[in-house]
């Protein structure tokens, strides 16, 4: 009987903090550059969420963090796809359009976010990116008028 | 023209002192007074001859009047002229070394307080890059932990 030797992911059962802390060992892994360990981890997540975009997204910063950030533009697009009022979703989506010299496009994404809800962990990392812009981004010339 | 010291590079080393170099200066400042009678009759001598050769009666009326009331009065003085000339010279160029020695300080100088200004901007610089991107990666950080907590299966 070998399909009774195998699980299926939803037959495993995973509480809130363990996908917490599976997360955050994604993001631990990301920053200390094994990129493929933390992008191993994301894919897994996305296993176990697939209605969730915030893994996808967390996949999504891996590959800005490798340097590919057409890559992450597509993956944070798929993300959005899962969940467009994401605003976490939408913050990277911008980073990743803003490290992909789309300066113009990103700040404007960034503006957005930041008018939606001010007060969000999320646009305080967007307001972050602006401010950030002419060191990301400095080739192209763009008024950096935060807010 | 190797040893003109307008075109070789300036040495910092200072000039001897002038009585060095001028030893017997005091000695021809310290000249005979001549015989007041000698001096009247140069004075009178130098008056006539000057109506006859105007260049020569100043000549022997010195000769006679002046120093001990010969022609090594006149040889001293003429000396004493060229010592003078050539202590004139000696304080050029010793002022011109110092103006020499003071433009190479003040370039100094000036590149100096370049070189500070430009490191001074670019530690700015550094440090406003150091502030963006910290700040950057705390908020970054702040927003994936929020994202994570609001996590449910």
């Amino acid at each position: 009987m070998p399909n009774s030797f195998f699980m299926t992911i939803k037959e495993i059962s995973v509480s809130n903090e363990e996908l917490r802390v599976m997360l955050e060992a994604g993001y631990i892994l990301r920053e200390a550059a094994r990129f493929s360990e933390a992008e191993a981890i994301f894919r897994g997540m996305m296993e176990f969420l697939p209605e969730s975009e915030i893994p996808q997204v967390g996949l999504g910063t891996v590959y800005l963090q490798k340097g590919e950030f057409e890559r992450a533009e597509e993956i944070c697009e798929q993300a959005l796809s899962i969940n467009p009022e994401s605003l976490y979703a939408r913050v990277h989506y911008a980073e990743a359009l803003l490290f992909g010299r789309q300066r113009e496009r990103a700040e404007n994404e960034l503006r957005e976010i930041i008018s939606g809800d001010p007060d969000s962990p999320h646009s305080q990392t967007a307001q972050a990116l602006l401010e950030a812009a002419d060191l990301i981004s400095p080739n192209q010339a763009s008024p950096t008028n935060f807010m | 023209m190797a040893d003109d010291t307008l075109i070789t590079p300036v040495k910092t080393e200072t000039l001897p002192p002038v009585a060095a170099v001028y030893p017997d200066i005091d000695v021809q400042q310290r000249s005979k007074e001549p015989n007041k009678f000698l001096k009247v009759l140069g004075g009178v001598a130098s008056t006539a001859l000057s109506f006859v050769a105007p260049g020569l009666g100043g000549i022997l009326g010195n000769v006679i009047g002046g120093g001990g009331g010969s022609f090594g009065s006149y040889g001293a003085l003429m000396e004493q002229q060229r010592q003078f000339e050539e202590m004139q010279r000696y304080n050029q160029i010793s002022s011109s070394l110092q103006n020499r020695q003071q433009n190479q300080m003040m370039n100094q100088q000036q590149q100096n307080s370049m070189q500070l200004i430009s490191v001074q901007h670019r530690v700015g610089m550094q440090a406003q890059e150091f502030t963006t991107v910290s700040n950057l990666m705390k908020t970054r950080h702040d927003s994936e932990m929020s994202a994570v907590n609001n996590i449910k299966s």
